[in-house]
């Protein structure tokens, strides 16, 4: 088993590929995409950061287990928004969505 | 150098490289397909890292469910734009912020990183260099009861509001197609 500092380091680059797509994206799938590998990012890090020689934490993986649900609700939320868009403007482009009035 | 070692080592390079591809690819079914595979990826390493629970939990929700969602959502889309390409239009404004915006959090990030590592070597010293060797079945029988004894009243606060989101999301659509008729 590998140390602790591979999956801490592998962690803190799907968040930063996570940031990244969020902050250069412009295509709301995409960005929604952007979000699931920050919430996995935090997952694995919850994960890494509960298995130790000291002890292996359930109360983490309970939360992370919460978190999942949790995550696919926010998931399927913003992707059925996605599809009320898609029909209102006829784009995915979020730069093109400046009217807020329905 | 053993054959685990470079199991993990392939694991977590495999899972680098699906989200990039999954953020990168200009085809939104192959992006969703990528992330898709990343999830999976993730699930494995979960497995190894000695949560089963949460492996098969993971697989079953993000690489199943939110998958297929994504998958309809495309579907339900103009034919066309499943496919598209992305506009490649090169707007050097968002390129450019969106760039020194990376690095700046980059730069925060692995300051945190070290920060949080020296903590934690302060904390738990010796324990985190360590490998795992724990026996299987309390690892089962300690999730078991945390997620159902301990954590009861957040699965049921889960649970409805899982359920409120279907209701939201049915509403949306009822309404939508109210308005259509």
């Amino acid at each position: 088993m590998i140390g602790l500092n591979w999956y801490l380091g592998a962690a803190a680059i799907l968040y930063l590929i996570g940031l990244y797509c969020l902050a250069t994206k412009r295509n709301i799938i995409k960005l929604i995409i952007g979000i699931e590998i920050l919430i996995n990012a935090a997952h694995l890090n919850f994960i890494a950061l509960s298995t130790t020689t000291v002890g292996l934490d359930p109360l983490a993986r309970s939360f992370v287990i919460i978190s999942i649900g949790v995550g696919a609700g926010v998931i399927a939320l913003a992707l059925s928004l996605t599809l009320l868009i898609y029909r209102h403007y006829g784009t995915l482009d979020v730069r093109k969505m400046r009217r807020l009035k329905w | 150098m053993s054959l685990e070692f470079m199991i993990e080592v392939a694991l977590i390079g495999f899972l680098i490289l699906f989200a990039i591809l999954a953020v990168e690819l200009k085809k939104l079914a192959y992006a969703v397909v990528s992330l898709g595979l990343m999830s999976t990826v993730l699930s494995i390493i979960f497995y190894v890292l000695y949560a089963p629970y949460v492996a098969v939990i993971n697989l079953l929700v993000y690489a199943g469910a939110v998958i297929v969602l994504f998958l309809a959502v495309l579907s339900l889309m103009s034919p066309g734009e499943k496919g598209k390409r992305e506009e490649m239009k090169y707007d050097i404004a968002t390129e450019v912020s969106g760039g020194l915006l990376f690095i700046i959090i980059a730069i925060l990030m692995v300051q945190v990183f070290i920060a949080s590592y020296v903590g934690l070597h302060f904390v738990y010293g010796e324990a985190l260099n360590l490998p795992v060797l724990k026996p299987f079945q309390n690892i089962l029988e300690n999730v078991a009861q945390s997620v159902w004894q301990v954590r009861i009243i957040d699965v049921l606060i889960q649970a409805m509001a899982l359920f409120v989101a279907g209701l939201g999301v049915a509403t949306l659509f009822r309404r939508e197609r109210g308005e259509k008729e």
